[in-house]
């Protein structure tokens, strides 16, 4: 914990150290992002503007003993509610970053296959993707909660701390997304069972 | 399938894990390029600028706030509004005491008029024998005569007197006689003043009075001081002769 506290005050004005940071936490900021979206693109742009705010907003940054991964995770987080609420593609200051920087991965033809074959092995998580569709249709302040609890699989404290509530709190958003996301799943399953023609129903 | 089976399927749960290098690997030259566009760029300004869009509403509010403060503080303390509020203490502390009902219903009625004048205003702080230091005021009544109202400085809840200017001839007629027009020297005004001054206590336990004078000009006279014309508007029938 002291040491990245070190490495975090040393990344305010080192882009080395932020660079370590950035390497550090990447692959699983970026992977908490996909379960959420299922869409690797929009992952991979949320993922952008998540680092990009830590970078702006680094100077703001105060050590409270709550490790460096929760606030980014918080950002993260923010930028997830926002796509969801806005239904933004790409978040405007990316453009900026990719003027200012000359960076843009969409016209490289290594990261366009990267990408597809990205997706295609999300799509072949079926039961994933089952369950992220039911998600979907529950508020989205349940679906952080259940995301973080069970596709990031972090402890409800952690939780607490990312999002910034009591436990308790976190325990009772839990609770209640599961019964919502419990009774959408029944629906969802006996609609299905109803919809199989006989021989299938036979065979089951 | 049951519903033990959701809860089955969330904990043994197969998240898609990914890696996109190339993706990853641009993303980082860009952010480090921009760590660095950062710090070799001074930091407030950019920022300030970045920030004004945002923060211009708010900005517009608070100047909004601090013109209306400022401008309400000025109307507050402008002469109007500090005369009012004087006159406005005054009728309060009228209403409490103990003066005689008729006595306090005149003065009333005059520090009312003055209230819904649109032309009070306060004159200055003057020295008088009586009342020591007094505030005065000055406005029009309802029938365009110039008054006079002193109220004690130390005091303001105490009105000290009231001096009205009127045309010659006129007058309140429930002040049985008191409204004539009189002709007095200084020496006289002294008595007047001397005189008031001991009915009134003895009624009020103030030095409270209403005198109203002939002469149209506004002109603060104080009780004792040397006015020509005045006349003694007290409800006590031995004095207003002793003052005739």
């Amino acid at each position: 914990m002291k040491a990245e506290k070190i490495l975090v005050e040393r990344a305010k004005k080192d882009s080395d150290a932020f660079g370590e940071i950035y390497e550090l936490h990447y692959q699983r900021i970026f992977n908490f992002i996909l379960s959420r979206t299922a869409d690797v693109a929009i992952a991979q742009d949320l993922t952008s503007e998540t680092f990009l705010r830590a970078l702006e907003k680094l100077w703001q940054f105060r050590w409270k003993n709550v490790p460096f991964s929760s606030w980014l995770f918080k950002i993260a987080s923010n930028q997830i509610n926002t796509h969801f609420r806005k239904g933004k593609t790409r978040p405007s200051s990316l453009d900026e970053l990719y003027e200012t920087t000359k960076f843009e991965p969409a016209i490289l033809e290594n990261a366009q296959t990267e990408l597809i074959a990205a997706q295609e092995i999300v799509q072949k998580h079926s039961e994933f993707l089952e369950i992220k569709k039911l998600l979907t249709k529950i508020p989205v302040k349940y679906q952080e909660v259940i995301a973080l609890r069970y596709f990031d699989q972090m402890k409800i404290a952690e939780i607490a701390e990312i999002l910034q509530k009591k436990e308790g709190t976190v325990r009772a958003l839990l609770s209640r997304g599961l019964s919502k996301l419990e009774r959408l799943y029944i629906h969802d399953t006996s609609e299905n069972l109803a919809t199989r023609s006989p021989k299938e129903n036979a065979t089951f | 399938m049951t519903e033990n089976d959701l809860f089955k399927k969330l904990e043994n749960l197969k998240v898609p894990q990914v890696e996109t290098p190339i993706y990853k690997g641009s993303l980082k030259k860009a952010l480090l390029t921009a760590h660095q566009n950062m710090q070799s760029k001074p930091f407030i300004i950019p920022n300030l600028f970045i920030n004004m869009k945002k923060f211009a509403p708010v900005s517009l509010l608070a100047v909004a706030l601090v013109v209306g403060v400022l401008y309400g503080t000025n109307l507050l303390s402008s002469p109007i509004a500090s005369a009012q509020s004087m006159i406005e203490k005054a009728i309060a502390q009228v209403e409490q005491s103990k003066m005689a009902p008729d006595q306090q219903q005149k003065v009333l009625a005059v520090l009312n008029q003055a209230k819904q004048a649109k032309d009070l205003k306060f004159l200055g702080e003057k020295e008088t024998a009586q009342n020591g230091k007094v505030k005065s005021l000055s406005f029009t009544d309802t029938n365009g005569k110039a008054v006079v109202v002193d109220l004690k400085e130390n005091d303001l809840e105490k009105p000290a007197s009231v001096e009205g200017q009127e045309q010659e001839g006129s007058g309140d007629s429930n002040t049985a006689g008191n409204e004539k027009t009189q002709t007095r020297t200084d020496s006289e005004l002294n008595k007047i003043g001397d005189s008031a001054e001991t009915s009134n206590t003895a009624v009020t336990g103030k030095a409270v009075e209403v005198k109203q004078s002939t002469d149209s000009n506004v002109e603060v006279k104080a009780p004792g001081a040397d006015a020509t014309e005045a006349v003694e508007a007290s409800n006590d029938p031995a004095e207003a002769e002793q003052l005739k």
